[in-house]
């Protein structure tokens, strides 16, 4: 999963190459845990699930790494974060040095202790919901999972923990989009999250959708953001300004500029966190070490300087959107440097 | 034809260059000394020659060598990558294959950690 609230970003390119060298790493999205208390149909961090985690120490020493480096925010991702004994710790920690955090949660270990200290560390915290009612809900992520969630609500408003929902759409529950947007506003969260589920980890390709079902969710995501006046964010579509226009509506896009690293349990730096592409390792390099091995990567060079074939290099999105997912080209289409399989006008849907 | 030596720390083995501009450019740039990177079966890494796709294939063989220009990088293909469907062997993305290993690939592979150096001359070079 990547995170809801990037810090902003400045661009400094080279005139000549378009390579951008003064890239800092202000954000890190860090799978800590593959361990889970549950067993979603689209669980992408299940891959990782043989792989030994890094050690509380050794974490902690880490997020010290990461604040020398001037690391703004950490995105703490599994897996179930809150099955990690020290994620309150590793949370403080990052608080104590400046670094900002929120993790994504199922909810099902959010007490009045987790919810209490969430508030404190001021940590923005993503639900995942999957469905606008139970049924659809539980048949991704299993029964009785639903029920766990109003309780998780009620505490996180209690205690005033800023938190959203997330909702990875799929054959399954796409078609629940404007009544989920509808359910988030309803519960009061800060935002509605939408990302399309890649055929990653335990994810069937069944379960992705098809560009005209990716076509439709932006559409009628947009109008519903539009008419509830409720922020929706779209993660992983960086095409989506190609059909939403609402102001309600965000979208991320993560080849503009290199500013982000993503680690798995065991320590390796992927190119991205559904993609096994190891391009560092911070046991091994540290932060810094590492995020000079991303930068210089040959992979890194492709995905941040790519030459767009068509329709791409005619798309007046081409600028922040550059091609698009590159993990959904590489994983879909079979080619890293392929334009994003789901984008309507790659599709010649739009 | 045009004969080279690669070697992974003790393992060292045989391969011949094609007649593609590819193989042409990358021969006169010999010897290579790089890190390698691991990627399923594939090795790979970055060299300081930018040249553009001259016969991109999807799919390759085992054994064979190729060009990935986005990369710009070398990549030496001993078996599916994480990408491959079935037993095919299919890059990032298209390469240019520019040689072939005349010996057994996994000899190289099963050398390999990532990190490691790599070392590419002529066959008749010392």
């Amino acid at each position: 999963m990547t995170e809801s609230k990037r810090p902003s970003k400045k661009a400094g390119l080279d005139s000549t190459t378009g390579w951008n060298h003064s890239q800092k790493l202000e954000l890190i999205i860090w799978l800590l845990t593959a361990r889970c208390n549950l067993s979603c149909l689209h669980c992408y961090s299940a891959r990782f699930s043989d792989k030994k985690e890094i050690e509380p120490g050794e974490a902690a020493n880490i997020i010290k790494s990461a604040a020398e480096a001037g690391v703004k925010h950490i995105g703490f991702t599994g897996g179930e974060v809150l099955l990690r004994p020290d994620i309150m710790d590793l949370i403080s920690l990052a608080s104590r040095l400046g670094i900002s955090t929120n993790i994504v949660t199922n909810g099902f270990l959010i007490n009045d202790y987790v919810a209490e200290k969430l508030a404190e560390y001021n940590v923005f915290t993503v639900l995942s919901v999957d469905g606008a009612t139970k049924e659809v809900h539980e048949k991704i992520r299993g029964k009785g999972t639903w029920n766990s969630l109003l309780p998780a609500i009620e505490r996180l408003r209690h205690f005033g923990v800023s938190f959203a929902t997330v909702m990875a759409i799929n054959s399954l529950n796409y078609d629940q989009i404007p009544e989920y947007i509808q359910l988030a506003r309803k519960w009061q969260a800060a935002a509605a999250c939408i990302i399309p589920v890649m055929p990653a980890g335990k994810a069937n390709k069944d379960l992705v959708l098809a560009p005209d079902q990716v076509l439709w969710a932006l559409q009628v995501a947009d109008k519903a953001a539009e008419s509830l006046e409720f922020p929706v964010s779209l993660w992983c579509m960086p095409f989506a300004p190609l059909v939403t226009r609402s102001k309600y509506v965000v979208s991320d896009h993560c080849r503009t500029e290199l500013s982000e690293m993503d680690i798995a349990p065991g320590g390796e730096v992927l190119l991205c966190d559904v993609l096994d592409i190891t391009v560092s390792n911070v046991r091994e390099k540290g932060i810094l070490g590492a995020w000079q091995e991303q930068r210089g990567h040959p992979v890194t060079k492709a995905i941040f300087n790519p030459e767009l074939p068509p329709p791409c290099s005619e798309c007046p999105q081409k600028a922040q959107c550059k091609g698009g997912c590159f993990a959904r080209a590489a994983l879909i289409s079979g080619n890293l440097c392929a334009p994003d399989p789901l984008c309507p006008r790659v599709a010649k849907i739009l | 034809m045009k004969r080279i030596r690669i070697r992974i720390g003790t393992t060292e083995i045989k391969a011949e260059l094609n007649e593609t501009r590819t193989a042409n450019a990358i021969w006169r740039m010999l010897p290579i000394k790089a890190r390698i990177n691991l990627w399923g079966e594939e090795i790979y890494f970055a060299i300081p020659l930018s040249l553009a796709q001259e016969a991109g294939q999807a799919v390759v063989h085992k054994g064979d060598l190729g060009y990935w220009p986005p990369g710009n990088a070398i990549c030496i293909f001993c078996g599916p990558t994480p990408i491959s469907t079935g037993n095919e062997i299919r890059p990032a993305s298209a390469v240019t294959v520019f040689g072939r290993i005349i010996e057994d690939a996994m000899r190289l592979k099963e050398e390999a950690t990532e990190g490691m150096e790599i070392v590419i001359r002529e066959e008749d070079d010392g």
